[in-house]
Order: C-alpha cells, then structure tokens, then sequence
C-alpha cells in the first residue's frame, strides 16, 4: 500500500510518500521517499508501526514573576500515552531557581522519556 | 541628545538577532529598546517545539531558543531597556521613548533597525455578525493566558480560522482538558503548516471544517454557541448549510499583521503586499539608515529565519554605520505575477557580490509547478516544486552576477492548481 503523509518532525513538513505491506497483521515498511532527511524515514516507520509523539506543556512555579514553567519531554513517547503522561507532568510543582534543561520527573510512566524545564525563572 | 550607534526596537527574536549580527560586525554602542518586562518576545509563550533546527541544529521549545539568543547578549556591550515604549521614530533617527525611570525622553541612532513583530487581527477586522459576548478571544492571547498567566480560558471552545497559532492552541487546550469542537477555515486550504494539522487536529480527532465560516456569535454575558456556515468558491455563504454548537469559547486564528505604526510615523514606504516595509537586499527601508527585520517586515512561518533576517538586518546597520555601504543610488526593482502573495526584496543594489536570497510565497496550493525567475525577458533561474502552499514561505538564492540590470519578475511557467 502507498499513502502520502506530512512528515511531523520538523517545520520543513517534508510530505512523504510511504511504501508499506502486510504480513499476517503486522505493517512492514517498503520505501520511504520524499523526505529531506533520515528523521523522516524514522518518523514514517514509526507512524505505521507504533505512533510517537512529543509533548509540551506547562507546570505550575512558585516564586517566580509568571505562574506557569514551560517543559518538554528529553524524548518522544507512544501517542496512545499522551494524556497518561501529561496527568503525570501536572502532578509536578516546582519552586525558583529552575534553569533551561534541568530534569523535574525521570523516566515517565516507564517511556524512559525525562521532563525538562524549557526556561530557566530565578 | 544622547546618541547611539544603533537603536534597535524590538527584543524579540529579530530585535535579538540584530543587536547580535550589528555587533559581530564592529558595532559596540547598541541599545535595545523592549516594551515587555523582558526579552524573548513571543517566544516565551510559544512553549512548543520545532524552534532552533536551522539556527542551533536543534529542535527547541520557543523559550529555550529565546533563551539561547538572550545568554548572546552576556559578554557584550549591547544596552537593554525594558518596560519602555517608543512613542515616534523620525525620518533623521530621532527616537522618543517613555518609561517609569526616566519619563519621556529623545535619544539619536546613526542606524536603527524596526524589529516590532506583528499582531493578530482581531474580530472587529473581520466583522463577524451577532452579539458581543465575553469568551471570544485571539488565538495568541489565549496561548498567553494559558501559558504564561495559567489562566484556565474556557471548557468548550470553538475555532475560527487554520492558522498555525490556532491549530497549536487547539492541541494545546485539548492536554488541559478543555473539548475543542472544531475549527472553521473560510478557504478550501488549511492556512496552517500539513505538520500542524497532523499533530494538532488529527491527532486528537479535532474536526476541521474547510469553506466554512462563522455567521453568527450567540450569547449574552458569556459566548453560548456559534453558527457556522458553507461558503462556494467565491467565498459566498451556501444557504441551508448551518451547523451550531454549543461553546464556551471561541478563539480567532485570522491573520497576523506586521506592527508598523511607528514605520508610517517615520515616513517608511509600505507594501500593500506584505504589509511591511520595503526593502532593499541589504533590508533598508525607503529611509536611508532605518532598516526593517522579522515579522514586522513580513510574516515568517519559521523563527529561524526571522533570526537570520534579523542577523542582516543587523550587518547592514553596521555597514551603513561604519561607512562600508556604497551609497549607489541605482537600484533594480522586484515584482511578482499575481499568482504570488509577495516576492521579497523588492529593491536591489547591484554593487557588491553576495548572493540575493529572494522569499515568496504562493497565492493558492499548487502541484507540479515550475517558476520562473526573469531579468527583463531573459529567464534566470528556473525552479520545479512538486506542491507549494501559501503557509510555507520559499527561498532561492542567485549570485549578482547572474541578476542582469534589468528589473526582476517571478512568474509562473506550468503550474497544476489543486
């Protein structure tokens, strides 16, 4: 089977033609084209086999002049867990000083995926 | 008077990257001037990522990447005001500006670069019928309530229009609980990046109903539905094709505006294209040492570019400054066919020998299109693309050499329009 399909990973929304096929329920990727670089590939494969997707969103901080810190995820997870993970990210409350990168929750839910400040607020 | 070699108004991403570029490039007296309590501008509210993959080789949240931009600064002898408002900017470089510390003062630059960003167009721009009730709100004023102030703006929120900041804030407010119910967009095209309609919509089976529009805001202290309708491809209203839902919210994603009030008060020549000014290759405006970057010159899809724009901007300041611009007066023009939104620089100085990048962008989606870029009649550059949208900005770089002195044109060879 082909499909088109616009490639997530980056703002370059490369629009991908993706080859696959079918064996006994499982999805097999045959040829991957049209993107500008091997992420899309990656991302094609996994959007047939097992759809990863990153998260952002915000936490709440005390003692800074906004309410809210931003965060990311170190890594992508599975999307069927996107509001799993993002009930746990809420759980989390930090306090001044946080810096661009610090780690605020490990290994989420199992993903191996980490919570990372987006800003640093003193 | 107190003077500076270079003003630059603006501490958003271009402003940033122009007080960068200047002074990498032999300016030390830069002063930044930023409304905002500090810098980073619209970034710090853009908590996605996607920022840096070209600037850093990253893939950033917006404050990360502002934050990158900011920590430049350090080491540096770029001055910064925030909290302070320019009020006027003259055709001979006077900036007036006020602030709580110093009240309202008038300071010179040699150069000045315009880095003021744009704003959303708000609902009185598209005269939407029916009743004014709170819960209607810009899509960008949402993303700030939400993610900077933590404000909870609504449970049941409708859309209007498929612009980027829209569809982000759909996916946005459907992780903070809140049911989006769908979004409308006036054109048979989404206005929005495919990855975006993808990730934001898709993703959270979020309809989105294309050739539509709302014709009416129901509800008195608080916004109680909204009435969408067809429209055929003259943009008409199909009667008998309503469909109202019930809300508590409505955000506008219509547009986004270049802010060039204080260009028009310095006298700057404007484009009815982009709304910015326009420029020369070098980004000058029509007034000699005032330069224009980011998206107050035109609106960007990627901040990486408004970056490098801003970087530009900020090299020729420094260049007119220092006296290394030729002061030619002999400049070609730039115009696009009608198929184009817009095709930038608009002027061009043929001294020198560094390339020309020219951006455009599409009018409707296309497939299969091959472009012409002309000098005069002579073909110069011929470029295929498989699609082209009007949400993705292109870019083509051509060495002088190959320019001709003949005024440049971009039209359309072949094109095949979905």
């Amino acid at each position: 089977m082909k499909i088109e399909m616009p490639c997530i990973v980056c703002p370059n929304s490369c629009n991908l033609e993706v080859e696959y096929e079918e064996v006994n329920g499982e999805k097999k990727i045959v040829e991957v084209s049209g993107n500008l670089c091997d992420r899309g590939i990656t991302y094609a494969t996994d959007e047939i086999t097992h759809p990863m997707r990153m998260i952002t969103t915000t936490i709440k901080i005390t003692g800074s002049h906004i309410a809210r810190l931003p965060v990311i995820l170190s890594s992508e997870i599975p999307k069927e867990m996107i509001f799993d993970v993002v009930a746990e990210i809420k759980k989390v409350k930090v306090t001044t000083p946080v810096k661009a990168g610090d780690v605020l929750l490990e290994n989420i839910l199992g993903t191996g995926a980490n919570l990372l400040s987006s800003r640093s607020l003193y | 008077m107190r003077e500076h070699e270079l003003i630059v108004i603006g501490g958003g991403s271009a402003g940033l990257a122009a007080a960068i570029g200047a002074y990498e490039n032999g300016l030390k007296d830069i002063l930044i001037i930023e409304r905002e309590g500090e810098l980073g501008g619209i970034l710090l509210q853009c908590i996605h990522n996607g920022f840096g993959l070209h600037a850093f080789g990253e893939e950033l949240a917006g404050p990360t990447y502002a934050e990158r931009w900011i920590y430049k600064l350090v080491g540096t002898s770029i001055q910064v005001k925030l909290d302070t408002s320019v009020i006027s900017i003259t055709k001979d470089h006077t900036v007036s500006y006020s602030n709580k510390e110093e009240g309202y003062v008038k300071a010179k630059g040699k150069a000045i670069v315009l880095a003021m960003g744009c704003r959303e167009r708000p609902r009185g721009a598209i005269a939407i019928p029916g009743y004014r009730p709170a819960g209607v709100l810009t899509a960008g004023t949402a993303q700030e309530y939400v993610n900077i102030k933590g404000y909870n703006i609504g449970k049941k929120v409708f859309i209007l229009g498929s612009g980027d900041i829209g569809l982000i804030m759909a996916r946005r407010l459907t992780l903070e609980g809140a049911k989006v119910v769908g979004v409308a967009e006036i054109m048979p095209y989404s206005n929005g990046l495919p990855r975006n309609v993808k990730q934001c919509l898709d993703d959270y089976d979020i309809p989105l109903y294309l050739s539509h529009t709302i014709t009416f805001i129901d509800g008195h202290d608080r916004i109680s539905s909204v009435t969408i309708s067809k429209v055929d491809e003259n943009l008409k209203l199909i009667p008998n094709t309503e469909k109202t839902f019930e809300v508590d919210t409505l955000l506008l994603s219509v547009g986004l505006i270049p802010e060039n009030d204080l260009s028009e008060i310095a006298g700057i020549e404007l484009s009815s294209a982009t709304k910015g000014a326009i420029v020369s290759n070098e980004l000058e405006t029509s007034v000699p040492g005032i330069f224009s970057c980011g998206n107050v010159l035109h609106v960007h899809d990627l901040v990486d570019y408004v970056s490098k724009e801003g970087e530009n901007a900020g090299k020729s300041a420094a260049d007119f400054v220092l006296g290394r611009t030729n002061s030619e007066t002999e400049l070609i023009d730039v115009t696009c066919s009608n198929d184009f939104g817009y095709i930038l620089p608009s002027k061009i100085k043929l001294s020198g020998d560094s390339p020309v990048e020219f951006m455009y962008r599409i009018k409707k989606p296309m497939r299969d299109v091959t472009i012409g870029i002309y000098s005069g009649d002579t073909l110069i550059r011929k470029i295929t693309k498989k699609t082209l949208i009007p949400s993705i900005m292109e870019k083509v770089s051509i060495q002088k050499s190959k320019l001709g002195s003949n005024d440049i044109i971009i039209k359309l060879i072949k094109e095949e329009i979905i």
